[in-house]
């Protein structure tokens, strides 16, 4: 497993320099729904790890490698968590820094945190299956959309009420993250299914 | 114990099937998978190493079914070169090195960079920028490095000019001094599974055509010119392939059943093969 994600930092460092600029930035500079998108960023890495597998065959001759299909698929997946948690640990330093510098003047919100993080573990679950049964070319199309509805249920919430999301995140936040978590289990099983295949 | 040991494989993928292939690679042997673009070689390696499922037959490599839970971590033991290296195009052979270390427990990186040495691979080189013998060079590198039993070798040597060809089979002769170690190399280059094999399969059109130890083959089998009127007196037993030419026959027979005043043609192996492929009962 750790060869696997040691391969794909050397990809994602080597090939997406920009990318790895562009989160930190968004992470300290950008504001809190920036900061909240730099984690979705976060969980968007894999996609791009398993594009650049495609390309070169990787699949292949991982396959003939000592790893097990669980390995292979769960190896994404954990890359996703750790790129998300790397991008929610710059939001969280990145967010006090500037509070501490006295540019703003509100306190770090964690249930906007952990919506963000949720949100990035439901965008995980959704579409990482869908990358392993389709590629990433149709994967990327229902990234996109994923994005999009993650990012139109913000402006539904506030449409029917104004703090409608704080309160559900307010209400048990630990219970949202819950149902990720279990989307992710239930997504993972999917994966090694259409692997095994 | 065997290497390699198959019985009645059987793989359909829509119009093409690998039919009923069963063969054996003794432990200590080179065996060359023969046979043109599309016979069914790759599929063999895939399903000998559980890639794709066989739709019947079994198969055990190093003396373990190649079913069983443990056969993940048998991969250990086993090297595989494919047609095409497939590392990450941007990965260099430092890098490689710190994946394979993180992925194989017996990776040995002193004989891993003896070998980028011998090669002459340069180090900080990002794989797509490599030539295609560089590529298959590092693949090979990898593929020895990790102290492995077995050696898959899918087309290793395509594609790559004959020095470079020279090169590596010399490597492959070298990892077959130690008897425990064993080589499957599949290639469509006849000459150069000629020089170093021990064993021939030759796998036609997804058929198992023919598995005997090389130096067998060419003793039994030898293609000779014949005039019409001396194609009638060769008996039709000893005839197993033949192709009609302007002076006469040219076939290919059994030594064994031909009179021996009959006069042969100095036979390859690649001539046999292609007799085999290509033409008549």
């Amino acid at each position: 497993m750790k060869g696997l994600l040691l391969k794909d930092c050397y990809t994602i460092t080597k090939q997406l320099k920009i990318f790895l600029i562009v989160i930190p930035v968004m992470a300290v500079a950008g504001g809190f729904s920036m900061s909240a998108f730099a984690v979705l960023l976060g969980a968007a890495l894999p996609m791009t790890a398993i594009a650049y597998d495609e390309r070169s065959k990787w699949n292949e001759l991982a396959a003939m490698m000592p790893y097990s299909k669980g390995n292979l698929v769960f190896s994404k997946y954990l890359l996703g968590y750790l790129c998300m948690l790397g991008a929610a640990i710059l939001v969280v330093i990145g967010q006090l820094l500037i509070k501490a510098l006295g540019i703003v003047q509100t306190d770090i919100s964690i249930n906007m945190l952990v919506f963000a993080i949720v949100s990035g573990l439901v965008l995980i679950a959704i579409n990482t299956p869908i990358l392993f049964k389709f590629g990433s070319e149709k994967g990327r199309f229902v990234f996109i959309i994923t994005m999009a509805l993650i990012g139109a249920s913000g402006s539904i919430f506030k449409n029917i009420d104004n703090n409608m999301l704080l309160k559900i995140l307010d209400t048990s936040p630990v219970f949202l993250l819950g149902i990720a978590v279990i989307l992710n289990l239930i997504s993972i099983m999917i994966s090694i299914n259409i692997k095994a295949k | 114990m065997k290497a390699i040991e198959i019985q009645n494989l059987t793989k359909s993928y829509g119009d093409f099937t690998l039919k009923n292939i069963s063969f054996s690679l003794p432990m200590g042997t080179i065996m060359g998978l023969v046979g043109e673009n599309g016979a069914g070689k790759s599929t063999t390696i895939k399903l000998i190493m559980d890639t794709v499922t066989a739709d019947c037959g079994t198969i055990s490599v190093l003396g373990m079914s190649n079913k069983s839970k443990e056969f993940t971590a048998l991969k250990q033991d086993i090297g595989v070169v494919l047609d095409e290296a497939y590392f990450p195009e941007v990965l260099n052979a430092k890098n490689i090195n710190s994946v394979m270390r993180a992925s194989y427990q017996n990776w040995n990186e002193d004989v891993y960079f003896s070998y980028i040495k011998r090669f002459s691979l340069p180090l900080g080189k990002q794989f797509k920028d490599y030539s295609r013998g560089m590529k298959m060079k590092l693949s090979i590198a990898v593929a020895l490095s990790h102290n492995p039993k077995l050696l898959i070798l899918d087309e290793a040597t395509s594609g790559l000019d004959p020095m470079v060809r020279d090169e590596i089979l010399d490597v492959f002769n070298d990892f077959t001094r130690d008897e425990t170690h064993s080589i499957l190399l599949s290639s469509h280059i006849v000459s150069d599974l000629e020089k170093i094999c021990d064993y021939i399969t030759f796998i036609h059109k997804g058929s198992l055509m023919l598995c005997e130890e090389k130096d067998v083959i060419i003793d039994k089998y030898a293609v000779v010119k014949l005039s019409n009127n001396d194609f009638g007196t060769v008996p039709t037993d000893a005839i197993v392939r033949k192709k009609k030419t302007s002076f006469g026959y040219d076939a290919l027979v059994l030594k064994e059943k031909i009179n021996a005043s009959l006069k042969t043609e100095h036979t390859r192996l690649e001539d046999i093969i292609i007799f085999m492929a290509k033409e008549e009962k």
